[in-house]
C-alpha cells in the first residue's frame, strides 16, 4: 500500500471517531437543554395556577402543551421527569376524578326542584349562574365546586382540623358531618351541588336544569352557614 | 422512543381506537424487531472486522502495516461500542413500552374529561 492511501484511511477513520464523539455529545447536550426547557414550562405554581383557574380550555391545553410534551424516553430516562408528570397526572386525576371513582360515587338524591333564589345570589354565586348561562358549564361548575370547596375548608380549619387532613370539598364535608359541625339539611344540599359537579368536571352530560339546582342549592347552604355565623 | 409523546398517549385515549394496547404492543414489537436486526448486522461487522484483525496478526504470510491493522481495529471497536450502545437502547425499550401501557391506563381513566375538552377546542 502507498504511503498516501494509508494516510487517506487513517485520517479518515480519526475524523470518523471525531465526528462520532462530537454528535454523540451534541446529541446528548440538546437533549438535556429540551429537557430542562420542558421542565422549566411545567412548574408547580404554575401548574396549581391551572388547577384553580376553573377552566377547561386553560387545563386541557396545559395537558396537551406542557405534560404532554415530553416524550416516552425522556419519561422513562429521567427520574425528575417521570416523578413530575407521574405527580401532576395524580393531582389531574383527583382533581378531575376518575371513571371508577365517579361511578362509584352514588347519584345525586333526587332533592326538591329549586326556583331562583328571590333574594339577589352573592357576586361569587351570580358570576357562576352567568358562566352557566353563556354555554360555559364545566367552568361554571369546577368554579361552584372550589368556592364551595374554599368554604369548607375555612370552616373545618375554624374548627381546628389540620390541613393535611383536608383534601376533596366531598371529604371535607364528609369530616364535617361526622363531627356534627353540618347539619343534616346542608349536608343533603352540599352532597347534592358537590355531586352534580364532581360529575361535570369529570366529563359526564349534566342537563341545565340539574346545573342550575347544583348553583342554588349551594348557595342556599353557604348561605345557612352565613346565617349561622351571623 | 423519542418519537412518542404524551400528547400521543392523550390523542390515543381521546381517539377511542379499538384494542389500543394490542396496537402499542404491535408498534414496540415493529420497534423491537428493526432494532434488533440493526444491531445484529452492526455487531456481526464488528466481529468480522475482529477476525481480520486477529488474522492479520497471526499469519505472518500477510503483509500489513500497522496503519492498516489499526485502521480496522478502529473500525471494529467503534462498530462493537454502537453495537453495545443499541443492545442498551433495546433494553430501555421495554420500559418504555410498560410506561407506554401505564400512562395510556392513567389517561384512560379521565378519558370523559379528554374528551370533553377536545370537544370544547374543536
Amino acid at each position: 500500500m502507498s504511503f498516501p492511501f494509508e494516510l487517506l484511511t487513517s485520517t479518515a477513520s480519526v475524523a470518523a471517531g471525531v465526528l462520532s464523539v462530537v454528535s454523540t455529545l451534541y446529541a446528548y447536550f440538546r437533549n438535556r437543554k429540551n429537557e430542562k426547557d420542558k421542565m422549566a414550562k411545567a412548574q408547580e405554581s404554575e401548574f396549581e395556577a391551572v388547577l384553580n383557574s376553573s377552566d377547561i380550555n386553560v387545563l386541557g391545553t396545559y395537558l396537551d402543551e406542557t405534560l404532554g410534551q415530553f416524550n416516552i424516553h425522556e419519561y422513562t430516562a429521567s427520574t425528575k421527569v417521570g416523578e413530575r408528570v407521574n405527580k401532576y397526572l395524580n393531582k389531574i386525576q383527583s382533581f378531575v376524578g376518575t371513571t371508577e371513582h365517579i361511578s362509584k360515587e352514588l347519584g345525586p338524591k333526587e332533592v326538591e326542584s329549586v326556583e331562583e333564589p328571590v333574594e339577589a345570589l352573592s357576586e361569587e354565586f351570580q358570576t357562576i349562574i352567568d358562566e352557566l348561562r353563556t354555554g360555559e358549564p364545566w367552568n361554571a361548575l369546577a368554579r361552584l365546586r372550589r368556592h364551595i370547596e374554599m368554604r369548607l375548608r375555612d370552616i373545618a380549619s375554624r374548627q381546628g382540623f389540620k390541613e393535611r387532613h383536608l383534601k376533596s370539598a366531598g371529604q371535607i364535608l364528609r369530616l364535617l358531618y361526622g363531627r356534627k359541625y353540618v347539619d343534616p339539611d346542608n349536608y343533603e344540599l352540599l352532597k347534592y351541588s358537590i355531586s352534580v359537579c364532581n360529575r361535570a368536571i369529570h366529563g359526564m352530560d349534566i342537563s341545565e336544569d340539574e346545573a342550575e339546582r347544583a348553583v342554588f342549592l349551594g348557595s342556599k347552604a353557604l348561605q345557612r352557614f352565613n346565617d349561622l355565623r351571623g | 422512543m423519542k418519537d412518542i409523546a404524551i400528547k400521543d398517549i392523550i390523542d390515543l385515549v381521546d381517539s377511542d381506537v379499538p384494542d389500543a394496547e394490542s396496537r402499542i404492543e404491535k408498534m414496540f414489537d415493529w420497534h423491537f424487531q428493526r432494532d434488533m436486526t440493526i444491531t445484529k448486522w452492526v455487531l456481526g461487522a464488528a466481529a468480522s472486522l475482529s477476525v481480520a484483525v486477529l488474522i492479520a496478526f497471526s499469519k505472518a504470510e500477510l503483509s500489513l502495516t500497522w496503519w492498516q491493522i489499526i485502521t480496522v481495529a478502529i473500525c471494529a471497536l467503534a462498530s462493537s461500542t454502537y453495537g453495545i450502545y443499541r443492545i442498551v437502547r433495546i433494553r430501555s425499550l421495554h420500559r418504555q413500552f410498560v410506561s407506554t401501557l401505564k400512562l395510556y391506563s392513567e389517561f384512560n381513566r379521565i378519558r370523559p374529561f379528554i374528551r370533553r375538552y377536545r370537544e370544547a377546542i374543536r
